[in-house]
């Protein structure tokens, strides 16, 4: 008896709490896989909840290891940093080279953070609120950096909030878009006129770019630094092998890390409370008031040209990419089958890319 | 139209709701027990960072737009 108690003894310190993650994680799990949403987050970090929320689990506490990798790379901001340098050398900013104008409905699609900051202010402190609004970003590395610099607790919550919405794009973004604009504007065409990009410019843009951020908004330079250092190694000319490097390997290496980490903040002690019913919400007003900013933008912009845009572009400001910008092409067909805005919408996407770390920057020189 | 006109509608009600309660008397009283505060006069004072973030973003975008258009003008092929 008495070994068997041995043996079995823990089970008696499994808390209800610690169910109900199980259940959380296995839902995650669920989700990456069944439906193909972010798996390569979401899986990890899954997993990583029923990890964290066995009882007396030697992967965290003092020499765990999920709290040894949580010390190395996300408590100091490491691992997004590094991730981003693999991001950055999977963008092609062509398309919005070629008509740069494109990147005003990237600035106007981070409304939602600023809104949410608002909103989620009514609740928690301003350090926490900027956390949480930073969600709207639609970036995990940014949310992740941004989160851990300003000090919350909430990250766990933030995570699961960034990630599984940037998944769910193509649900959240179609019923703001078809509210806010009339099935004529939807139809509008945009003619696509490719235009030759050259590659001094593919060069300066990055570097430029990480200049004037970093001088407006010195808290940005990390961000926006990392992610240009990628754009810059892809589009050299000279360094194919450390591009083809950090687009498969160091992003695929740091993701697995990054996933299954940010999952030692989701112990069900910090993580069913009220508060991450109430992130995951204000998440949800995140995305919905970017989406309503960029559409609204254009149609703004709409009412001073002769040529008319297609509103549904500025939707594609969100900076989940490549998701945003397939979603709006589609909707564009589905409205005219002769209507192809991909080219433009990817354009636009690209630029939330960049507006989104700059308001990352933008909100750790307030809050900071 | 009239959906544009609904939601704007809807965001100015919001709004002012909101600002209603960051006048009332005793808005400080927490609604959730758990690490959650009520603060309405916090989600005002955030409006001027809703601003100020937004003019920002849009100053980099346009500096960098211009920029964009010089090195197309500069570096790209002649005719």
């Amino acid at each position: 008896m008495d070994a068997l108690l041995e043996v079995f003894g823990n089970f008696a310190n499994i808390e209800p709490g610690m169910i109900v993650m199980w259940l959380i994680g296995g839902i995650l799990i669920y989700l990456a896989i069944k439906k193909d949403m972010e798996p390569t987050l979401l899986l990890p970090m899954g997993f990583g909840a029923i990890l964290v929320n066995l009882p007396l689990s030697g992967a965290i506490g003092d020499h765990g290891p999920i709290t040894t990798l949580y010390n190395a790379g996300i408590q100091n901001e490491l691992f997004p940093l590094i991730l981003f340098i693999g991001i950055g050398a999977m963008i092609d900013f062509s398309p919005l080279l070629s008509n740069p104008k494109l990147m005003l409905f990237g600035a106007a699609a981070q409304f939602g953070i600023f809104f949410t900051l608002c909103t989620a202010s009514l609740f928690f402190a301003d350090a926490d609120a900027a956390s949480i609004a930073i969600i709207g970003a639609a970036d995990g590395p940014t949310s992740i950096v941004v989160a851990q610099a300003l000090g919350t607790p909430y990250v766990g919550a933030i995570m699961v909030a960034a990630y599984s919405y940037m998944a769910l794009v193509p649900i959240i973004q179609p019923p703001v878009i078809k509210l806010l604009t009339t099935k004529k504007e939807r139809m509008i065409r945009m003619p696509y006129v490719q235009r030759e990009v050259s590659q001094t410019t593919k060069i300066l843009f990055p570097i430029i770019l990480t200049v004037i951020a970093g001088l407006v908004a010195p808290d940005s330079v990390a961000l926006i630094g990392f992610l240009m250092f990628g754009n810059l190694i892809r589009e050299c000319g000279v360094l194919a092998s450390l591009s083809e490097t950090a687009q498969k390997v160091l992003a695929n290496l740091v993701t697995i890390f990054l996933g299954i980490t940010i999952a030692g903040q989701m112990h069900y002690e910090k993580f069913l409370s009220p508060a991450t019913l109430l992130i995951l919400g204000l998440g949800l007003v995140a995305f919905i008031f970017d989406t309503a900013g960029g559409i609204l933008f254009a149609k703004f912009l709409n009412l001073f040209l002769k040529t008319k845009l297609n509103p549904m572009i500025g939707a594609a400001g969100i900076s989940a990419f490549p998701m945003a910008g397939r979603v709006v092409h589609k909707m564009a067909l589905k409205e005219d089958p002769q209507n192809f805005i991909l080219m433009q919408a990817t354009g636009v996407n690209v630029s939330g890319q960049i507006a989104s770390v700059i308001a990352g920057g933008m909100i750790l020189n307030f809050f900071g | 139209m009239k959906k544009t006109m609904l939601f704007l509608l809807t965001a100015v009600i919001l709004c002012s709701l909101f600002a209603l309660f960051a006048s009332a008397e005793g808005a400080d009283e927490s609604i959730v027990d758990v690490d959650l505060d009520w603060h309405p006069a916090n989600a005002v004072a955030n409006l001027k960072y809703m601003g100020l973030g937004m003019l920002g973003i849009f100053v980099v975008v346009g500096v960098v737009m211009g920029i964009t258009y010089a090195l197309n003008a500069i570096t790209g092929k002649k005719k």
